[in-house]
């Protein structure tokens, strides 16, 4: 054989369908690294819930191994795996628990300051067990507890949201946040969220290759009464989430929504490209025009 | 945010834009730029890296570093019309990050990674039994080099590029880039018995 040899070499040519899962994982980890401002708020408020507080919390903590009683009339006890610490502070105990199940009973006369990651608990003349994992669950078994100004009597218990998927999602892992979330998930969690949360766990869905639940959340985000530039990134997101549906005509107007509301300059010139390449997929190759002409002027 | 847009080998409006265009409008946060620059360049660099690694499922992950890197830094682009030249030289030096991986998996007696690509399998169904066997040769003489004059061969007398663009890809002199290609050649004259040196 004589080189150059890659005339030889007709099978090492790369075919559509190779090129495309590259360019799909591309697109994944741009998508993942642009959402650095979603991110960089969660990890703010985890660095100054976790990390800030740490450093504070370490001066003089016991760590919590089996059953302790650092006052009188109050035990703690750790479940084996549980990962929690605690330490005398102006006369009071507090305790903190990183993760597992640590049981607290405190008689009349005793207060005990539990921080269980968000969460900040005082336990006086009652019985609760709290556990960490991926959310934050305070059970009472006696008297009554007051968790974020809600009171939880005997027998009740409160859940925080969980916090996996936000995590995974701040570290750019949509998958991971979608694993995490899946599709109830994804809908209790939008029910409270804001509007940047529900575009959020629109690209999570996507993400999942949930569309339908993307395209939903996103159509309420844009119907809704949040600020126009929020809404107007979500109505971009929804145009492409629609081409992906195979929607063009919708999908055209949902661009053509974006950059009525007001788009950041970046996304624009792409609005607009999209919106013409979704009338010409809808077959209108006028108002396809239009938008290519407004590409063509774009600075 | 960003979706994913289907491949397609030939779109015409591409063709419309040079890489210098591209990579301006790129820079500007033009989308279909970036997919465009991809459309264009990507068939060249994964096929490159098919060969250089001879492993399709290593190629994709390079292919997939390459083009994250290239399209993150277009900042860093001195002359936008050499985008070309400059995604081979990521490639290049991505397919070294992988050569060095498997170094020390094989070194900590790890598997291999599995080679699906190697000359003879990705070589036309034309070829005769003894090209195919002398492929066979050629890549066992490669897998025995280092990386870099590895890859220097594989540039040259794969790919078919000239000298100087061997050097430009490999980020080395000249005269660097000769001294690699002489050890492979060496190497591949030995496996093959066949004279492929470069006059010096």
């Amino acid at each position: 054989v004589k080189p150059p040899l890659k005339p030889l070499l007709g099978r090492s040519e790369p075919d559509g369908a190779a090129l495309d899962r590259v360019w799909a994982q591309v697109r994944a980890r741009e998508r993942r690294r642009r959402s650095p401002v979603r991110g960089a708020v969660a990890l703010a408020a985890a660095v100054v819930l976790l990390g800030g507080g740490a450093a504070a919390w370490r001066q003089r903590e016991v760590a919590l191994v089996g059953t302790a009683s650092p006052a009188e009339g109050l035990v703690l006890t750790a479940e084996p795996g549980a990962v929690a610490s605690w330490r005398r502070r102006d006369g009071r105990v507090e305790l903190r628990v990183e993760r597992g199940q640590v049981r607290v009973a405190a008689r009349t006369g005793v207060a005990c300051l539990v921080t269980a990651r968000t969460l900040r608990v005082e336990v006086a003349a009652a019985t609760a067990r709290f556990e960490v994992g991926e959310g934050e669950l305070v059970s009472v078994e006696e008297g009554e507890v007051v968790v974020r100004s809600q009171r939880v009597r005997a027998g009740a218990r409160y859940a925080t949201p969980s916090t996996a998927w936000r995590a995974a999602a701040a570290a750019g892992d949509l998958a991971g946040a979608w694993a995490a979330l899946g599709p109830e998930g994804a809908r209790r969690e939008a029910q409270t969220g804001s509007a940047e949360v529900r575009t959020l766990l629109a690209d999570i869905a996507a993400a999942g290759e949930d569309l339908p639940l993307a395209v939903s959340l996103l159509e309420e985000v844009v119907a809704s009464a949040a600020p126009a530039a929020e809404r107007a990134v979500a109505a971009y997101d929804l145009g492409l989430r629609l081409l992906e549906q195979g929607r063009p005509a919708r999908a055209a107007g949902s661009f053509e929504e974006a950059l009525a509301l007001g788009l950041p300059a970046t996304l624009t010139p792409d609005a607009r490209a999209r919106a013409a390449e979704s009338w010409l997929k809808a077959g209108d190759a006028g108002r396809a025009r239009r938008w290519l002409e407004a590409v063509e002027q774009t600075p | 945010m960003a979706q994913v847009l289907p491949f397609r080998a030939s779109r015409p409006e591409d063709g419309d834009h040079d890489d210098a265009t591209l990579v301006a409008r790129a820079r500007e946060g033009a989308e279909w730029a970036r997919a465009a620059l991809y459309r264009r360049h990507a068939p060249l660099t994964l096929g490159l890296l098919t060969r250089l690694l001879a492993s399709t499922a290593d190629a994709e992950d390079a292919a997939q570093d390459t083009f994250v890197e290239a399209l993150r830094d277009l900042a860093s682009l001195r002359v936008p019309r050499d985008f070309g030249h400059w995604v081979r030289r990521i490639a290049v030096h991505q397919a070294h990050r992988r050569f060095r991986r498997r170094r020390l998996w094989a070194a900590l007696g790890f598997d291999g990674t599995p080679l699906d690509a190697t000359l003879d399998q990705v070589a036309d169904d034309r070829l005769s039994p003894e090209e195919r066997a002398e492929l066979v040769l050629v890549q066992k003489a490669l897998l025995g080099l280092g990386a870099s004059e590895r890859t220097a061969w594989v540039l040259r007398h794969v790919e078919g590029l000239e000298l100087t663009e061997v050097a430009a890809a490999l980020d080395v002199s000249l005269a660097t880039a000769k001294r690699r290609l002489a050890v492979a050649a060496a190497a591949v004259k030995a496996a093959t018995g066949a004279a492929q040196g470069e006059p010096s």
